[in-house]
């Protein structure tokens, strides 16, 4: 075991496609990454003094993390489940945030008119076998793509682990077919293959993990990692809500309250929040202020209502965190931590 | 430096402690020695093998649990996940001019990536025996009989014969003509098809989910009516159609399919609707066979419509009737047999009658034994021509799991007799040469190894369950005796040198009594 201290160390990716929208997170979340020089392995948090930053290869980081070099880590989901199997002192502590968004797909060439579902892969397998062969299925993931095939009934094939461009194996010939992450499908097309139905083995955006046996040892870490959490959390809260404000013509507050919660989607989160206007012209002192925070696919609807009030000077903001009653994730890590003991 | 982090047991393995361990060779060599009775000999294939002898013709279910990798040969190897294919690969590498029938024996471990529980772990051990070169009911009965025996020779009484014959599901496979696929699928799901939590639905559900039964109207096919010129064609004129079409849209697929290929499996799968009746056909019989089991001979009347009924041969019905037949004379106990069509064994290269022996204290893993015929085995194993053959084996755990549930009597752990403890350096020689003498005529000796003080010594006797203690120094050498003490009793007298074998018969009397 380690010592890292009390001080909640957090293994971020460095190079690779998470390095810069991680940090551009951490930032958000007003947890800014204050690195002396970009070559530095190691790093600190703005404002907190009681974390630090260890930046690994995006591959090691559940390693990492499993081996207590680091508290907590930002990884791809792809990646942690495919190096975790069997350990249960790593444990996702926030399984999407928000970014690094990608699939792990089973993509064949688009020359096989004859395949477009995984029935029809299994079926191949078969007939490549009868053959005599055996379908070669190229990857850098296999421990899931082995799992995959055979829950979907594919036995007979061969993992042809790559580290290199796995697209160009068809066409190099070292393998038939290939199970490699995609975002966009530009790649594939470019490599002419093609995905294939219900051949999707997992997607994947990049999640915070921890261990446990490090959260559960150290009251101070945990402490830490509640911060971050709430951080990440309400950050990612917010960016799913807007908050807006307009000025409502009304008899009294009840009435415009009444008029507000008349559409119970578009009330807020607990309700409106009204307040009198004390405009300049006397005559005009029936004017009120309503804010409510609302989902972003409701934000057309709501101003839609506001309008139909005689709602004028609608002012629609993004909330820079916002905090539910409880945070979800934290209650979570200390359930885990409460049923956790060394196996 | 700091305290090393222990390394812990790989997980789904077992360490046998010493009493366990006692346990283990005890019902090994009874067994041994039960199946050598029967004219067994033993052999001992490797633990490794070629990933490629349980490809040939183990099915899904074995495969999808192998331990496989390659080694530094780019071989591609496995963990045997059992022994008979490793057997029966012995059989034709090295014994396939012995005159037959061969009857082989064996125990050893093997793996498989489980979801560990009780009664089920990643590495386990089985013992058993192959009968190869012999067909019949005759041979059949032999091998369930050694299985009866067996069980019955550890004292075990709770038990139930499950017999199938999967010969029944392959003959109308068989008829229905089948893509591979469809069939390996009906041959392995015939092991959930007695489950009373899985069954029939289950498998439906698989047909789906797998794709064998494209889920409502098949979304693969938009065009069927397009097609239709090209399902009328002769075969091979639609084929040579589509490969100018796909080389006219440029369509070239390359290395381990070319345009031909794809152009008959493309037509293969225009005329699918043909084989999802057939498909259909094979679950409706299913669901029929899921319901044939009970005790003889009434089971044997529905056994005898229901092939008549899908017009199937007689044969697995003879085959079966003369078994229990057989069995009698073996004096099987008739109520612990059962026939259940139902079940299967999950692996696929069985032909033949197959058998299942259950314990009623086992819950969920239940099967002590499993066995069965497998006539195709040695020669999809590279074997000269097909040599009928059939075997089982036990599981090793589980039967300490049943014995343990009937609470009948363990081997215990064989600890030593006697510690011999010399009393300073210099007569260290002479403790080893009479420890030596001690264990000659019979008894378990431990040597004190260790320069420690003789209250130590004991202290260690004592502690480790060490009955006797042999003390030697130079004083007692002098007077050609040494001390021997009791260590229950504490009881300490003088024994002569010249009278050994007096004090080697006390101390074995002693073991007797327990």
């Amino acid at each position: 075991m380690r010592d890292n201290g009390q001080r909640l160390t957090i293994a971020l990716p460095s190079k690779g496609n998470l390095e810069d929208p991680t940090l551009a997170f951490m930032a958000e979340c007003n947890l800014r990454v204050e690195r002396l020089n970009p070559r530095e392995y190691e790093a600190g948090v703005a404002g907190q003094p009681d974390m630090k930053v260890i930046f690994q290869r995006t591959d090691d980081i559940p390693s990492k993390v499993e081996e207590e070099i680091a508290d907590l880590g930002i990884a791809g989901y792809d990646l942690l489940m495919e190096y975790k199997r069997e350990t249960d002192r790593l444990a996702v502590l926030m399984e999407n945030l928000g970014y690094g968004r990608c699939a792990l797909v089973l993509a064949v060439p688009e020359s096989w008119v004859d395949a477009q579902s995984l029935g029809d892969l299994a079926d191949l397998a078969t007939l490549f076998k009868e053959r005599g062969g055996e379908l070669r299925v190229a990857t850098k993931f296999p421990s899931l793509t082995w799992q995959f095939l055979h829950d979907h009934g594919i036995h007979y094939f061969s993992l042809v682990e790559s580290h290199g461009a796995i697209e160009l194996a068809p066409a190099m010939g070292f393998a038939d077919i290939i199970s490699d992450l995609t975002t966009s499908g530009v790649t594939l097309r470019d490599n002419r293959l093609k995905t294939i139905q219900n051949g999707t083995i997992l997607r994947s955006e990049a999640c915070l993990i921890g261990n446990l046996h490090a959260l559960h040892a150290s009251r101070a870490k945990l402490r830490q990692t509640r911060y971050l959490l709430e951080a990440f959390e309400s950050r990612r809260r917010a960016q799913e809500y807007y908050s807006i404000t307009a000025n409502l013509r009304g008899a009294s507050e009840e009435a415009v309250a009444d008029h507000l919660i008349g559409d119970l989607e578009l009330a807020g989160m607990k309700g409106p929040t009204i307040a009198k206007v004390y405009a300049k012209e006397r005559h005009e002192r029936d004017w009120y202020a309503v804010s409510v925070v609302v989902k972003r696919a409701l934000v057309d609807r709501a101003i839609a209502h506001l309008r139909a009030a005689g709602g004028s000077g609608i002012t629609v903001s993004k909330g820079e965190f916002v905090f539910a009653d409880t945070c979800t994730s934290y209650e979570r890590l200390t359930g885990l931590l409460k049923h956790w003991k060394e196996a | 430096m700091d305290r090393q982090r222990p390394i812990e047991r790989v997980k789904g393995t077992l360490d046998l402690l010493p009493e366990s361990y006692a346990q283990h060779v005890a019902v090994r060599e009874q067994l041994s020695r039960l199946f050598a009775s029967y004219g067994y000999r033993g052999v001992e294939p490797p633990i490794l093998e070629h990933a490629e002898l349980h490809l040939r013709k183990s099915g899904g279910g074995i495969i999808s649990k192998l331990y496989t990798f390659q080694d530094f040969a780019r071989r591609r190897l496995c963990l045997r996940p059992e022994l008979t294919a490793s057997v029966v690969r012995v059989y034709v590498n090295a014994l396939r001019h012995a005159p037959l029938p061969v009857r082989l024996q064996y125990c050893g471990p093997a793996f498989r990536y489980e979801q560990p529980q009780r009664g089920r772990h990643r590495q386990f051990t089985h013992i058993g025996v192959e009968l190869l070169g012999a067909a019949g009911p005759a041979a059949d009965a032999e091998i369930i009989a050694l299985a009866c025996k067996g069980l019955q020779a550890l004292g075990l009484r709770r038990l139930t014969v499950r017999l199938g014959h999967v010969g029944v599901m392959l003959a109308l496979l068989t008829n229905l003509r089948l893509s591979e696929r469809a069939r390996s699928f009906f041959i392995e799901s015939m092991e959930n098809l007695g489950k009373p939590h899985l069954g029939i639905e289950s498998i439906k559900q698989a047909l789906h989910d797998l794709e064998i039964i494209p889920a409502g109207a098949a979304p693969a096919e938009p065009h069927n009516d397009i097609l239709r010129p090209l399902l009328e064609a002769r075969p091979e004129e639609a084929a040579a159609l589509i490969e100018r079409l796909l080389a006219m849209m440029n369509v070239q697929p390359r290395q381990s399919r070319d345009a031909r290929q794809v152009a008959a499996r493309l037509l293969g799968k225009m005329r699918h609707e043909e084989h999802q009746a057939q498909v259909q056909r094979a679950v409706d019989f299913l669901a029929e066979l899921a319901l044939i089991k009970g005790q003889p001979p009434e089971v044997f009347t529905d056994i005898g419509k229901l092939l008549e009924k899908f017009a199937l041969p007689q044969q697995p019905l003879e085959d079966l009737q003369r078994l229990v037949e057989t069995l009698r004379a073996y004096e099987v106990p008739e109520e612990q047999l059962s026939i259940d069509l139902s079940f299967g064994r999950g692996i696929q290269y069985y032909t033949g009658v197959i058998f299942e022996i259950q314990h009623e204290a086992l819950g969920r893993e239940d099967e002590l034994c499993g066995g069965g015929r497998y006539d195709d085995l040695v020669a999809v194993l590279g074997g000269d021509e097909a040599v009928p053959a059939c075997g089982f084996s036990f599981g090793l755990e589980r039967l300490l799991l049943a014995l343990e549930a009937e609470e009948l009597p363990l081997a215990r752990s064989e600890g030593p007799d006697l510690l011999v403890i010399p009393i300073g350096r210099a007569v260290g020689g002479e403790a080893a040469r009479l420890a030596e003498l001690l264990r000659g005529s019979g008894l378990r000796v431990e040597l004190e190894i260790k320069e420690r003080t003789l209250k130590s010594s004991l202290s260690y006797a004592n502690k480790s369950g060490v009955p006797f203690a042999c003390i030697v120094g130079e004083d007692e050498l002098r007077a050609a005796t040494v001390r021997l003490r009791n260590m229950r009793t504490r009881e300490e007298r003088s024994e002569p040198l010249a009278e050994l074998g007096r004090l080697a018969a006390t101390i074995l009397a002693a073991r007797q009594a327990g």
